[in-house]
């Protein structure tokens, strides 16, 4: 459904959302994969942030990346059904030093499926984010723990990343944009565009000469 | 197509011909074609009586000719009337005093306006009229009842209908144009010609089909210059209006008729265009152009609907169904301009529509024939139109309804945008659309979820046959196009699905409403809920009309054929009736627990997840939800989701059920079969759920028991089938207890242990071992547990009589294991432990107990005559020396002592071994006890002599040498020993004399010191000061003296009061009172030469080590 022989001029919108538990690091991961920065400062979210990047994918399909970042106080309720709508994949994210972040995961990843309510939920393709590895003293959920999950969860795909170090951020990224764009069917992407605009519904908006 | 308006004919066959009418408030004015002025009053209809109107006085001589055209101007008193071309002005009350405009002379067409006008910034009440005659517009005004100005405009062309458009604005309208005239300027516009191509491209419409029925449209387009109907109505309240009397067989004019909210419909022919206030094309409202079916003669309006009488019925052909109905009243609804309403009245020409009585009475006048349009109840009009599906015109009717209060009209356009959403949803199939609109009227959830079918809706589901409409509906044109979706009701599963994924939005977004009032401490909700009307009311609601009890009041049928053909004569009386069948009921705000809506949208959802996503039913179950368990059970059970049940049962804490399920699941095949299910869901119980745990966990682990056991007794042969399914028990151990999850943590240990030992002894090592290992637990008992479980496998690897090939190692293994436990910990009780020893085992492990006890003798003696291993007896010295530094003497003494003479008897044998296992290369193997004895005591020997030499440190010679027997042989060993003794001794002795040499000399140099200190002096002279506070040290006071390192200058001598003062806060030498001067600090050896030498004080001080010195004087 793609044509290759010119890939660089297909334009394909990806809608990623970024949740966890509060404090766990999403803010900074997803300023880390976008723009390959990093703040020592804590800022919890309001609402929710958004930003878009350009990925070009290794096999020449170029897509649009926008990522929603969300408040982990909030939870699903008081964020508009417009923020979920339309979503293509879904990073969850826990912090490796804070064992409950990582026990959340599973109602994070249950409420996100019931809003979102996809055709297919099992293979929705999410992707699970252990951050702050480069805080290994601390660590208090082993890789095993989280792998065995995701596991369980019909492989789900889970990197071990430091927003801080950008060890891993952006392969994260990259795996579950790939998974969303072979999810994505052209339905999705037809509904992408916006109505058309008809030019000749107004061009007798003025009145006409009189004489 | 419905029956909005009955017609009624109040005066019939009236014997003079009438030419012109006017109506305000409740009288009717009748101008006839005799000069004659009829007035009437008009009777709204009640409830035991018809609309009427009676004759109240007959002007004979009212004008001179035929009245051609009447006008009033009721907020100025005035009557106009236009007759025999000249316009004259009478009192509308006493109908006299007639007062000609002398300057209309050949006038035709007239118009009218009343608004409130801001002169001056003063809001007056202004009337105009305007009269067209002879190229001239004429314009009279009144402010305020009173007669103002008039003024008078040229025009250049004729003038055939004109309108005012606002106080400021005539519209006019020649034969071939619309023009526009400002007033009081009388600046001439052109608006657009006036022909029906024009009027089709200024609407912006794209020539619009369907309704043009043109069948006998009567005229050309030229010619005719006889009069044009130009009624007028007053703004607001005080309706007026006038009109021109066509004349016969006219042709056909452009028309201005007024219209509802300050617009204007500019008409010509069969299309007409609204313009508003200020003469501009009203695109928004109307897009498009009316599109009359017959080119109208007279137009007017009474709340939504625009009425227009034409000339020519059409053609009658009776018996002919492709022949258009014939009729000359067309009523359309100005908003969406779809047809409403055709009627026939009469073969003779009804001449003329007008409206009065603010716009809610509408006359069609006729020659001799008077009509009165009567309106049907909204509530029917819209039951009708709703009958229909029409639900779109029927919004649009209310909107524009202005005989409805303005609340009724609210809950009326809810009600009909509530039935609309049903109708979107069930036979139209837009069911977005449908549950959006319902969300947006706050619709109670349960409204939607009673349209699904009734495996959603459960005992929510209405009988679909419930809305239909009803049976003499059946047959009717109008409802055989929707007949189509009748029948198509009945639900296509593809069609539902979609629905489903519909309804599933719907809830979620419901259930996350429910949440965030749940997050706030909301108890309930307002929803807007549909409560059907009781049906008395129902009957009292609907019957107004000329008698509820009329039995022959026929359902209304919305049949064109049928409604257009009612001639009024023959059905005057009988109004038709609807019953309020759709309409009957009530939206109420009501406010609806959450806990219980929560229920229902949850539970819903779960059965639309059944339906068309059941991989969201898990999440759903897992997440806080309010599922009706009873109902979900069944559900889930029904259709095996039995994981998902499993998630429910979790979710409402019935961890019972949930367990019983999946064992009663894991003895049959399935997706649940075997004991792993169990144990993971085991994993997801919380701590305090231990006994349930324990409970269920005996299955799985008795499972994992036997079928070991099974595969030892049957070989390999059905080796590993599924076991994954089946875990052993070990790996069920480090699943459920022997975890890294917070709840394995927090289970009770003891009992843990205490139930695994029900099973196997290695579960319990291996529980108790991740407890000690991983959680550092140092609980006496534990450790004294583990202790127990290893002696428990132990003595099954030693207790059997034909032990396992594998079990030598095993035993081995498991005895070096205990030994390191034993080794390293430090929280068993050594007591406890020693109790359980077997006897005539595990020597080495009572000797490491031993050794905790300190019971070192004890120990050794097990372990050189017990276990005969004198490697091992020295590695125990080596071990404890550091607690015990007398441990080698022990282990000599006892060597040196021999065996104790029972032991002797009693291990032969076992020192026969041990002594080929200790020293394997011993030549003479013995055979006799005799010879044992000998060899033993000759090994002994030789280790008491390696003893000696290795360990010389430790043994030292005044307790050791006792301790040798008489005839040891003085060998090398004996050698190195004595030497090295004699070598630690003057070692010692030496050392002895370094310590005695420096301690005299330490003694010596405090005894140096302490004459130092007692030889130092200061003296007190009378003019002796404290620096401090300036004031002498004299007898009787306390003073300090401060030693000279810590002094600055000559201040050594300071009251003690004052050095307490400044101790703590700066060294004295820092402040400032001493007489030389700062900045001497670097330099304070010397200075305090000077000092001293200076002073008169005779001090003779040393630099001393002690802080201070102090003397008090009392």
């Amino acid at each position: 459904m793609y044509n290759t022989s010119q890939p660089a001029q297909r334009f394909t919108y990806i809608k990623a959302i970024i949740l966890g538990d509060s404090g766990v690091g999403k803010t900074s991961l997803m300023h880390q994969y976008v723009r390959g920065t990093f703040s020592t400062q804590y800022k919890a979210t309001i609402g929710a942030d958004f930003m878009k990047k350009v990925v070009n994918l290794d096999d020449g399909r170029v897509v649009d990346v926008s990522c929603w970042d969300t408040a982990g106080q909030e939870r699903f309720q008081s964020l508009g059904v417009a923020f979920y709508r339309g979503a293509d994949c879904c990073i969850l994210c826990f912090d490796v030093t804070n064992p409950r972040s990582f026990e959340n995961l599973e109602s994070w990843r249950d409420e996100f499926l019931i809003q979102v309510g996809p055709r297919d939920p099992e293979s929705f393709p999410f992707v699970v984010v252990g951050n702050k590895i480069d805080m290994e003293r601390k660590r208090m959920v082993s890789q095993k723990r989280a792998m065995e999950w995701c596991a369980s969860k019909g492989n789900i795909p889970y990197f071990e990343v430091s927003a801080k170090r950008d060890i891993n951020v952006d392969e994260a990224f990259r795996t579950v944009v790939k998974n969303a764009m072979d999810q994505d069917t052209e339905a999705d992407i037809y509904n992408d565009f916006p109505d058309p605009i008809r030019i000749d519904t107004d061009d007798q908006d003025n009145q006409p000469c009189a004489c | 197509m419905h029956h909005a308006f009955t017609a009624r004919a109040l005066l019939k066959q009236l014997p003079v011909r009438i030419e012109s009418a006017a109506a305000y408030g409740d009288r009717l004015l009748l101008g006839t074609a005799t000069g004659a002025l009829l007035v009437y009053q008009v009777s709204e209809a009640s409830a035991d009586r018809p609309a009427a109107v009676t004759l109240l006085e007959t002007k004979k001589a009212f004008a001179r000719k035929s009245v051609e055209q009447l006008g009033v101007i009721k907020e100025a008193g005035v009557l106009v009337c236009l007759a025999d071309g000249l316009v004259t002005l009478h009192d509308l009350h006493t109908l006299s005093s007639a007062t000609p405009l002398n300057n209309t002379k050949g006038a035709h067409v007239l118009a009218l306006h009343t608004g409130v006008d801001h002169i001056d910034s003063i809001p007056t009440l202004v009337s105009k009229l305007a009269v067209y005659a002879k190229r001239k517009v004429v314009v009279l005004e009144w402010r305020d009842a009173e007669f103002y100005k008039s003024f008078e405009y040229a025009s250049t062309e004729k003038i055939v209908a004109m309108q005012f458009s606002a106080p400021g604005l005539l519209v006019l309208s020649t034969a071939r144009e619309f023009l526009t005239l400002q007033l009081p300027r009388g600046q001439w516009d052109d608006l657009f010609p006036a022909d029906t191509a024009s009027l089709r491209t200024v609407a912006g419409g794209i020539a619009v089909g369907g309704h043009g029925i043109d069948a006998g449209r009567a005229g050309g387009e030229t010619g005719g210059t006889t009069q044009t109907a130009g009624a007028t109505a007053g703004g607001g309240m005080w309706a007026s209006w006038a009109l021109s009397l066509s004349g016969p067989a006219a042709d056909i004019q452009p028309t201005i008729a007024r219209m509802p909210g300050e617009k204007l419909l500019l008409c010509h022919k069969d299309i007409g265009v609204f313009i508003n206030a200020v003469a501009k094309l009203c695109r928004n409202d109307h897009p498009e152009p009316m599109v009359f079916n017959r080119a109208p003669a007279g137009l007017t309006y009474t709340s939504s609907y625009a009425i227009a009488v034409s000339r020519d019925p059409g053609p009658h052909t009776p018996g002919d169904k492709h022949t258009p109905p014939r009729f000359n009243i067309e009523i359309r609804n100005i908003a969406t301009q779809a047809l409403v309403q055709t009627l026939l009245l009469s073969e003779e020409e009804p001449a003329q529509v007008l409206n009065g009585g603010g716009g809610k009475q509408v006359w069609v006048v006729g020659p001799h024939t008077v009509w009165r349009l009567l309106p049907a109840p909204i509530q029917q009009q819209v039951e009708v139109v709703l009958a229909a599906e029409h639900y779109d015109e029927a919004i649009s009717l209310v909107a524009q309804s202005d005989n409805i209060l303005e609340a009724e009209k609210e809950e009326l356009s809810t009600k009909i945008r509530w039935l609309r959403a049903r109708w979107l949803f069930r036979s139209q199939g837009r069911h977005e659309e449908a549950l959006a609109e319902l969300s947006a009227l706050d619709a109670t959830p349960t409204e939607a979820i009673s349209m699904c079918p009734e495996r959603i809706a459960g005992e929510l589901a209405e009988d679909f046959s419930d809305d239909e409409l009803p049976e003499n509906d059946a047959d009717t044109t109008e409802t055989a196009a929707n007949g189509a979706h009748s029948r198509s009701r009945e639900p296509l599963r593809d069609t539902w699905k979609e629905a489903l994924y519909a309804v599933m939005r719907y809830l979620t977004e419901h259930r996350r409403w429910l949440q965030q009032a749940i997050k706030e401490g909301k108890r309930d909700l307002e929803y807007t809920v549909r409560v059907p009307a009781d049906t008395d009311d129902d009957e009292s609601d609907s019957s107004y009309r000329d008698g509820t009890d009329d039995a022959g009041a026929r359902e209304l049928s919305p049949d064109l054929n049928s409604s257009a053909l009612d001639s009024v004569d023959e059905n005057d009386n009988a109004l038709p009736r609807v019953r309020l069948k759709r309409l009957a009921f009530a939206l109420e705000q009501i406010a609806i627990p959450v806990p219980a809506m929560a229920q229902m949208v949850d539970t819903t959802l779960l059965k639309v997840y059944l339906e068309c996503s059941p991989g969201l039913l898990g999440p759903l179950l897992r997440v806080q939800n309010f599922c009706d368990v009873e109902q979900s059970e069944g559900l889930l059970l029904e259709r095996g989701h039995f994981l998902e049940l499993v998630d429910l049962y979790h979710g409402k804490g019935l961890y019972r059920n949930a367990l019983q399920l999946l064992h009663t699941q894991g003895s049959v095949p399935g997706s649940l079969h075997g004991t792993y299910s169990t144990v993971r869901y085991l994993l997801r119980l919380p701590a305090d759920q231990f006994d349930l745990i324990l409970e269920y966990l005996r299955w799985p682990l008795q499972c994992g028991l036997d079928r070991a056991q099974g595969r030892e007794s049957t070989a390999s042969e059905s080796g590993s089938e599924d076991d994954e399914d089946w875990p052993s028990p070990a790996t069920v151990v480090a699943m459920v207890f022997a975890d890294d999850r917070p709840a394995a943590e927090a289970f009770p240990r003891p009992r843990v242990a205490a139930f695994l030992r029900q099973f196997l002894s290695e579960l319990v090592v291996q529980y108790l071992a991740h407890v000690v290992d991983v959680w550092k637990d140092e609980s006496t008992d534990l450790h004294d547990d583990i202790i127990a479980a290893y002696l428990n496998l132990i003595s099954s690897t030693l207790g059997s009589d034909v032990p396992l090939p594998e079990d030598p190692a095993r035993g081995a293994q498991l005895r070096q294991q205990l030994q390191m436990f034993l080794r390293s910990s430090h929280n068993y009780s050594p007591e406890r432990a020693l109790a359980r020893f077997p006897d005539g085992h595990l020597f080495e492990e009572r000797a490491l107990v031993l050794s905790r006890l300190g019971r070192h003798e004890h120990a050794l003696d097990l372990l050189v005559f017990s276990v005969a291993s004198l490697p091992l007896a020295e590695q125990y010295c080596v071990e404890n020396v550091a607690q015990c530094p007398n441990v080698f003497v022990l282990l000599l003494r006892i060597i040196v002592a021999g065996p104790p003479p029972a032991d002797v008897i009693d291990n032969e044998a076992e020192d026969l071994r041990a002594a080929r296992l200790v020293f394997p290369n011993e030549s003479a193997v013995p055979n006799t006890p005799e010879q044992v004895e000998a060899v033993r005591s000759k090994i002994h020997r030789q280790f008491v002599g390696h003893l000696l030499s290795a360990h010389h440190q430790f043994l030292p010679a005044p307790e050791a040498l006792p301790l040798l027997p008489a005839d040891i042989e003085f060998s090398h060993d004996m050698f190195v020993y004595l030497r090295s003794q004699l070598c630690s001794l003057d070692q010692n002795m030496r050392t002895s004399n370094v310590v005695s040499s420096l301690a005299a000399a330490e003694s010596l140099q405090a005894k140096r010191k302490l004459r130092r200190m007692q030889s130092s002096f200061v003296s007190v002279t009378e003019t002796r000061t404290c620096p401090h506070c300036l004031k002498r040290i004299g007898s009787g006071t306390a003073f300090a003296i401060i030693p000279e390192e810590r002094r600055g200058a000559d201040s050594s001598v300071v009251h003690y009061s004052c050095w307490q003062r400044n101790k703590t806060s700066q060294p004295f030498s820092a402040n400032g009172h001493n007489s030389n001067g700062s900045g001497l600090n670097g330099t304070s050896a010397s200075d305090d030469d000077s000092v001293a030498s200076e002073s008169s004080l005779q001090s003779k001080q040393r630099p001393t080590p002690v802080p201070a010195v102090e003397i008090k004087w009392v």
